[in-house]
This record gives structure tokens, sequence and C-alpha cells, in this order.
């Protein structure tokens, strides 16, 4: 009996081992193709698959951006004439970071890539992408819609990923609560202290560490920038430590003092924040245009209503911060034309339609003027994003962004919870940060 | 006959607190995973809604429906059955026969041996990615269900088979030395009367290894990328989306990826239930 | 006779090896070949994946002769150590529980157990959604009750004892089963015979029951224990190691300063001190639980 279930058990361990190296064999060609790289011509003979990491999945239908993904991959597939074949691996958005710099240290990975723009330096400074700048700066002359510059998309002389896709940072209130929106942040501080009753926060910032502490950044550039300050300098040099800084910090400070905000914010990430404008529980919020549709799936939607984020100065709002989903060349690419033909197919202007149904803020500015865009259910409220959108550029961060980030983060939450000195705390983060890169 | 009649009447008074207690315990365990249960079956608007409501007002199946169909669930289902069978049936094999090899044959720096085995697992997981990424891409494997299989089945063998030898050293050596008198070698005394009275220790070290394996995020992620290959865990994580959490297709989610170990744990059960080794020694 | 003996030893050594080296091998493969890079990453400056200069033990001094560093390893004892103080006490006596002859206790048992089949990240969302602070059903029920705010992440050790209680719910199952199974192989026998002889239900606890079931526990004090310390995505994703950077343990630093960071030989350093630690922190407990013994 025991010896035949033991038999029973090899066998089985035996036939799932042949499984997996079949599964193996089916896929060995992406990761040949992956270490063959260096000599293009010889792989590109034989190897005709093109990898793609993006966060969307062409096999889940449930995200709207997801089909048009599949369109686009179904497209190239079949009309391209060498008969190439994009597979798609999708991937969580927040991990696309780590899978590629892993690749990349055993000389493999994608042949095309897609990543956050705030994400750009750190693809480049961990060898995950390569310069597209000649297919992209012709490219680019033959879209003069598009949204970017070929020179404003440079870094160090080199053009390394399109976006193909916008958003911009805005301020979510609810009509119902707040008759006027506030002109200025100290309006915005006033207005949301009178706010908040026992049942929600008149307004509230996300001031976790999680997540890379990206959505107290979403308010702080742009808040700094409306104080006239800057986050670095062109060489990367901290800025922030400046008059304008110190302002910012202190503003944040009075949303805490005033009770406009608890300490409840500071454990709470972009996500936590939605949710509880969602559910009712905060009144005001800062969140890019592209949760919108994520937003508006609550029992309250009829209540929201978006403005560009208040300045110092008022009726003057921030300067927009903008970013968007970037495409790029893998490192380790077989085949750079077929590829970049690939990425070009995200642009056209029947695909960058597609896009805007699903809530993703196009690239190419004339398609506002389009009537198919036009008579979209959400026009005024793209309408009105691009046009604040126009107020400021896509930054590019520097690689170790996320480190900036939450070591600001922190120092916020000391001024603001702690009562430390704002001038002080972002001094020691401006050194350290001086120190580590020997300026 | 009258012993087991007096165990019944002194038990029905002692088992009360017991009874109170695993209540009580059975309830914190439950409440939580019946929130989730709940919210999986509301629809979105309600499910971000305050305050809160336990019950569901209309219950809406199209999170289960949208898991199911609008995904590829089946497929990262399916690779995490198969995946999580077979390295817990290596394992077990693998950890069986050292354990009963240290536990009953002479070996040489044995407790070094097993100290040294023992080790291996102390090291964190996050420090062995990138050097097994490495060598997964050298040795051609990246991207295999092969290479999953061979750590899971290489990081959970030490501990399972740290428990096991603790398991055989507890049995009385009699029982195969009677066996090896019947003309039995000390292999076949192995599997023929080590192994039936094992099974509590078998039955504990394939959930152990069934679970690890079914949750594992870390390694599913980092050395498979095909979408034909993915893990259950993995595809689940997608559900934490770019637009926010989708709770109600997360929760689905996981009230669905939770059936399998259930299930693998109703049917091991009864092993523990059975009490075999308890009953070998006194037969 | 001693012809018999003989070929009876070559072959038990034999067997001892066909049935030793398959794990060996697979161990040295999957374990420690990449331990041993990780260990040579830990003395080398790197950039993302790329190794370079030999620093020596730079990283190490940095962790050690920082405030942060021993930030990080308080966090880590205190996390380990406050878990395992409620989740032994808790799963053997839930097993002692489950042990008894009970009605439904199949049911019960499954039941208990649930929270062990969830992976951390649904652990790790489905408690800080309950416990959100905002609109969270746990704080909506807190504020009903009390009328004040609930407030479960925002204050240092209110928000360590918070993580540790997740960690509890999650965890003790497993030291349950393996109690369980434990219970469940001692001969009854002992029972009647110390029945017979007039022991107390208390009297079995202490006396039989617990010290049967000891080499159990200790296996669960060291397989818990190292998994606490390695712990990383049910904190990372319910606190990230705030607020104040109260709950950072080693292992999320290492985490972080690894795959957020990519600083892979500080990284690196944190990974091997976790081992260090693993391996202090299993001597004491052999030691502590053997000299009881005696």
């Amino acid at each position: 009996m025991k010896k035949r279930f033991l038999a029973a058990a090899g066998l089985m361990a035996l036939a799932a081992c042949l499984s997996g190296c079949q599964g193996s064999q089916g896929t060995a060609a992406s990761t040949n193709g992956g270490e063959a790289a260096s000599d293009t011509s010889a792989a590109s003979d034989e190897d005709k698959t093109l990898t793609l990491w993006i966060f969307l999945n062409p096999e889940s239908t449930e995200d709207a951006r997801s089909i048009v993904l599949k369109n686009i991959v179904e497209k190239y597939n079949d009309e391209n004439e060498n008969g190439y074949q994009v597979v798609v691996e999708s991937m969580n958005w927040d991990k696309i970071e780590t899978a590629a710099i892993q690749a990349a240290a055993a000389n493999t990975g994608p042949d095309i890539i897609n990543f956050f723009s705030d994400y750009l330096q750190t693809h480049i400074e961990g060898g995950t992408v390569q310069p597209m700048t000649q297919y992209a700066e012709e490219f680019i002359a033959s879209m003069p819609d598009y949204l970017h510059t070929a020179d404003s998309l440079k870094i160090g002389g080199e053009i390394y990923g399109l976006p193909w896709e916008t958003r911009v940072y805005v301020n979510w209130y609810r009509k119902d609560i707040y008759e006027t929106l506030p002109n200025s942040l100290d309006e915005l501080v006033e207005m949301a202290a009178e706010k908040t009753d026992e049942r929600g926060l008149g307004f509230a910032l996300g001031l976790s560490e999680g997540s890379s502490a990206s959505t107290f950044m979403e308010s702080f550039i742009p808040w700094i920038h409306s104080a006239g300050g800057e986050l670095l300098d062109p060489d990367g040099k901290p800025l922030f430590n400046s008059d304008a800084g110190v302002r910012v910090l202190n503003t944040m400070k009075a949303l805490y003092d005033s009770g406009a905000m608890d300490n409840s914010v500071l454990s709470m990430t972009l996500d936590d924040v939605q949710d509880g404008f969602k559910a009712g529980t905060i009144y005001g919020i800062s969140v890019g245009s592209h949760r919108a549709s994520t937003l508006y799936n609550s029992d309250l939607a009829e209540n929201f209503v978006s403005a560009p984020i208040p300045g110092f100065e008022s009726g003057t709002p921030a300067p927009a911060l903008v970013a968007g989903q970037t495409l790029a060349l893998g490192k380790y690419c077989k085949n750079t034309d077929a590829a970049f033909d690939f990425i070009t197919y995200f642009f056209s202007e029947e695909t960058q339609i597609e896009f805007l149904k699903a809530n993703s803020m196009t690239v190419r500015s004339s398609l506002y003027d389009n009537p198919d865009v036009q008579a979209l259910e959400n026009y005024d409220d793209l309408a009105a994003w691009n046009e604040y959108a126009s107020t400021g550029t896509m930054t590019v961060h520097p690689d170790d962004y996320a480190e900036l980030s939450v070591s600001l983060v922190k120092a916020a939450q000391e001024v603001i919870f702690n009562g430390a000195d704002p001038k002080e705390q972002l001094d020691s983060v401006a050194a350290w940060y001086n120190e580590k890169h020997g300026f | 006959m009258k012993k087991g009649s007096e165990k019944e009447v002194t038990g029905k008074y002692a088992n009360v607190p017991a009874y109170i207690g695993l209540i009580l315990l059975a309830c914190i365990t439950l409440a939580p995973l019946l929130w989730a249960l709940s919210t999986s079956l509301k629809i979105p608007s309600e499910v971000i809604q305050f305050p809160p409501t336990v019950i569901p007002s209309i219950l809406d199946f199209s999170n289960y429906y949208k898991v199911l169909f609008a995904s590829n669930f089946m497929t990262y289902f399916r690779n995490s059955i198969v995946v999580t069978g077979v390295s817990l049936l290596i394992s077990t094999i693998l950890s069986m026969h050292c354990a009963y090899a240290v536990a009953r044959f002479d070996i040489p720096h044995k407790n070094a041996l097993m100290f040294g085995i023992l080790m291996t697992s102390m090291i964190p997981t996050v420090a062995l990615l990138i050097p097994l990424y490495i060598m997964a891409v050298r040795l051609n494997l990246y991207n295999t269900r092969l290479w999953l299989i061979l750590i899971y089945t290489g990081w959970r063998t030490p501990v399972l088979t740290w428990m096991m030898r603790g398991f055989f050293e507890q049995i009385p050596k009699e029982l195969e030395e009677a066996a090896m008198i019947d003309g039995c070698s000390k292999v076949k005394a192995f599997y023929t009367v080590i192994l039936p009275i094992s099974q509590t220790a078998l039955a504990s070290s394939a959930l152990l290894t069934a679970v690890y394996v079914w949750n594992d995020f870390l390694v599913s992620f980092t050395f498979v990328t095909d979408e034909k290959l993915k893990m259950l865990s993995v595809g689940l994580y997608s559900y934490v989306t770019q637009y926010g959490i989708q709770w109600g297709e997360l929760m689905a989610a996981v009230c669905l990826s939770i059936i399998p170990i259930i299930i693998l744990f109703v049917c091991l059960q009864k092993r523990f239930v059975a009490g075999m080794a308890a009953g070998a020694v006194k037969g | 006779m001693t012809a018999e003996k003989k070929t009876r030893r070559w072959k038990d050594k034999w067997i001892s090896i066909i049935f030793v080296a398959p794990t060996i091998l697979l161990i040295l493969f999957v374990s420690i070949v990449p331990m041993v890079i990780a260990f040579r990453t830990s003395l080398h400056d790197t950039n993302y994946g790329e190794i370079l200069g030999f620093v020596g033990l730079k990283h190490y001094k940095q962790i050690l002769l920082t405030g942060d560093g021993w930030n990080n390893i308080f966090n880590t004892i205190l996390y380990a150590m406050g878990s395992l103080a409620v989740v032994i006490p808790l799963g053997v006596m839930a097993a002692v529980g489950l042990n008894n002859k009970l009605k439904c206790v199949t049911l019960l048992r499954t039941l208990i157990i649930l929270p062990w089949v969830l992976s951390q990240t649904v652990v790790a969302l489905l408690w800080k959604w309950l416990l959100n602070g905002n609109f969270g059903p746990v704080s909506y029920v807190w504020f009903a009750l009390t009328g004040e705010k609930a407030d479960f992440f925002n204050t240092a050790w209110i928000a360590r004892i918070t993580v540790i209680l997740v960690n509890v719910w999650f965890t003790f199952p497993i030291v349950l089963i393996l109690t369980l199974a434990a219970l469940q192989s001692i001969p009854l026998d002992l029972f009647e015979a110390a029945k017979v002889d007039g022991a107390s239900r208390r009297d079995l606890f202490w006396k039989i029951t617990l010290p049967m079931i000891k080499p159990t526990i200790l296996t669960a004090v060291v397989m818990q224990s190292m998994e606490y310390f390695s712990m990383v995505t049910l904190i990372f994703v319910m606190t990230a190691g705030g607020p104040f950077d109260a709950t950072e343990t080693i292992s999320l630093r290492a985490f972080k300063e690894g795959f957020t960071y990519w600083h892979l030989g500080l990284g690196s350093a944190f990974s091997i001190v976790i081992f260090v630690m693993n391996i202090l922190f299993s001597l004491i407990y052999v030691r502590i639980l053997r000299n009881k013994e005696d």
C-alpha cells in the first residue's frame, strides 16, 4: 500500500517536473533573447518575440485601458511586416522598478518597458533602459500636438522615454460642504478648519511614508513652486530648505493646528485619503486626475468637484504638477527598430481617443478639439485639467527620489506633529542629501 | 466501559470553559474574515460607505464574476495548485528521509549537520533573491515552474527535517527492532512500520509547505513574469491596482483563493484526529 | 557474524547517504550558495545590481554604530518577543482545548485556524482597512462606544502593539497546529495510568502534557521567532515602518534598503544581522528550555 503510494507520489513529482520544463521551453525564447541581446543581428534572425513589461494586463478585461492595450498589441502583431510578436508580461505598478533592476543585474530584461515618469532617472541609473533619441526626435517631429518637446524630454542630451499618458494633481472638494472653493492655501486652511466636524475632516493630506511618501510629495512640490521655491536645482542640489520650503511646512502644520486635519493623517497613504473622501469622512483631498473614475464610484459622487491646487497668492493656483506613464526601450532590447515601431502605436489619434474614453488624459492636445472627444461625458473635467496642466511641466526627479521623499515626509511629520523647527528639519535633510551625493 | 462513562460525567462540566474559550477565539478569528466575505458581496459604492453596513444591502456577485471570468484567475489558480502540490510532495519526501536517517543511522557530526541545515532557514529571503535571480538566468531556469519548486522545496525542507527528526526520535526504537527481527531491512521497516504511524507529522509538514507556497509572493513574483506561469498570489496582488484598492474584487479573490487550502486542511486534519502514533504504541 | 555486521554497516552508510544527500545538495544550491553571495555583497559598495569596490565592514558599522540601526534592532526584538509572548500560550491553550472530546470540534478547529491560510499582504490590507481611523468598521464601533476617534497607527506604542496583535491573530494558528499534532501523539495510557494514581486535570497538564509537548513548543518558538525576525510584508503594508520609525524592524529596513532604495550592500548587511540574530536567539531558546529540563 505505502509503496504504491510512494511510487505514485514519485511519478507525480516527475510528471510535474517535466511539465515545469515544458513551461520553460515555451518561454525560453524570451530569456534566451535577453541574454543574446548583445549581438542584436544574430538574435533577430531567429527570435521574433518582443516582451513588454507594463502594469496593464490584457488578459484582464476589467480595466478599460487593458482592453486598449490588448487592441494595440493585436494590431501591431497583425500589421508589422517582419512578423514580430509582442508578448505582454504584466506586473503590479509598484513592482516594475524592482523587477527591471533585478533583471538588469543579470544582464537581461524586457524589450520594451513601461513605467511612471517619476522613475525615469531610476531606470536610467539602474541600467534598465537605453537611449531612443534618434527614433524619438524624428517621431516627435511628426506629431506637432504632442505635449512634450524633444528637448524637454532630454536627460544628458538623450531621450530615454516617451510619456503616452498625462495626469495632473488637483484638489477635490465636497461641494455640499464647501459653498465656495478656497482661492489660496491660507484660505484653504481657514475654510477647512471651519468645515471639520465630528463626522469628518475638512481637508487631509496623506502623510504616511508608505508608497514612498508619494502622496505627500504631490502636495509638497506644487506648494513649494507656488511659494517661489524649488525642490532641487538643475544639478540636483537641494533647494527645499529655503524660505519657501519652510512656508510650505508651516502651512501644512497650520492645517493640523487649526483642526482641519487630525493625527490620523500620519498613517494615511493615497489610498486611505481617497477611500476616506469616498466614505464621506474627509471633505477635501489632493489626488491626481487619473483617479477620477475611481473617486466617482461612490454614493457621494454627485457632490465631488475638482479644482486646481490653490497657491499662496490668492487667485493664482499653484503651478501644476504633471506626470505620466512612459514607454522606453529595454537595455537588452533585441530589435530597437521593431520595438520603437510598437511604441508609436500608443500615440495614434485613434488609440489616444480610446485611452481618453478609459479616463487616461491624452498627450496630444489637438484631440480636445475632436468631436468624438468633446462628446465624452467627462469632457468638461478633462478640458479643465488639461488647461491647468499647461501651467506646469513634467519634472524629472533624481534616481533616489523615493528615498528623498521618505526623508522629507519624516521631516514634515516631525514639524507637524512634534512641533520641530521646520528650518532645522529641512536643513538636516538637505545636509544628508548633500553628503550622500558629495555636493 | 466503566472508565469511558466516568470520563463523560466529569467531562460535561469540565468542558464548559473550553467551549467558551474556543467559541470566543473562533469569533475573533472569524469576524475579520466575515467582513471580507461581506465586502466581496457589496457593490463598489457600498464598500466605501460610512457608517459601514455589516450585511450588504444588495447581494452582488459581480465581484466574483469579474475575478473568475474577466481575469486570468483560472490560469493562476492552476499554476498555484501544480507548484504547491509538487513542492509539498518533494519537500515532505526529502525531509522525511533525511530526518529518518539522522534520527536512526550513525552519521558523523549529526548535530552539527542538523544545526547547519536549520541555520540555512535563518537567512531572510530578501537577501537571497538577487543571487538566485542571477543563478536562474545563467541556468536558463528563469520563468520556469521548476525553479520555483526547487526554491520552495529547498527553503522549506530544513524546518520540516528538523520537525520530523524530533518526531521520529520520539518513536520507540522497539517498533523497528521488532520488524527487523521478522526479517525486514531497516529501509523496509521505515517504509512499512514507521511511515504509516507518522501520518500526523507528514500531514503537518504537508500543510506547512502548502500554506507557505500558496501564499508566497516574493519568490513567485521575482522568478516568473510569464503570464502563463504566474501564481495566484501574484495575480491576487494585481487587484491592488493603479487606481486604488478594489476592495470588493480583492476580497472576492481572497475568498476564492483560500478554498483549496481549507479543503486540504479538512482532508488532512483527519490524520490529526486519528492519533495514529498513539494507537500504534499502545498496540 | 562479523562479516555480516560489516556489510550491514556498509549498507547502512550508503542508505544514510542516499537519504540525506538530496536534501543537502538542494539546500546547498538554493540557500548556501546565494547566502555566500549575499555576504560578499554586504562587504562591497553597490550601484543598483552592480557590485563595486570592497569596503569591508562599512555597512555593518553603519548599522551597529548608529541610533537608527539600534532602533531597528530594538523594534525587531520587541516585535518578535511581544508576538511570541502571546502566540505561544494562546496557541498551546487553544490546542489543549481542541484536544478535548468536544462536539463540533472539527468545525471549531477549522474556524480557529482560518487566519493562517491568508497571505501577509491580505492580512495587512484587511486589518489596515478595519482599523482605519476615519472610515474603518472597528473605528466606527469604537466611536459609537466611546465617543472618541480610534487611533491605532498614529502613536508609537499603540502602533507597535497593534502590529503585534495583528501578527498574533495571523500566526497563532500555526502554533496551535503543531501543538495539537504533538498532543495527539502522546500515548493515552500515560494519562490513564496517572488517572489511576488519582492525578487531577491540572496535574495531568503540568506533569504529563507539558513535558511531552515541550520539544514541539521549542520547535514552534524557534520557527516563529525566525519568521518574526524575517517578516516584511505584514508590517510594510500596514505601517511602512511608521509612525516615527516605531515599527521599522531590521527586516523591513533590509527590504527597503535593498529593493526600494537599491542599496544592496547595506540591505545585505542588514540581512546578515538578522541571520546572526536568528542564530543567537535560537541558541538562547535551546539553552533556556534545556536548563529548565535539568
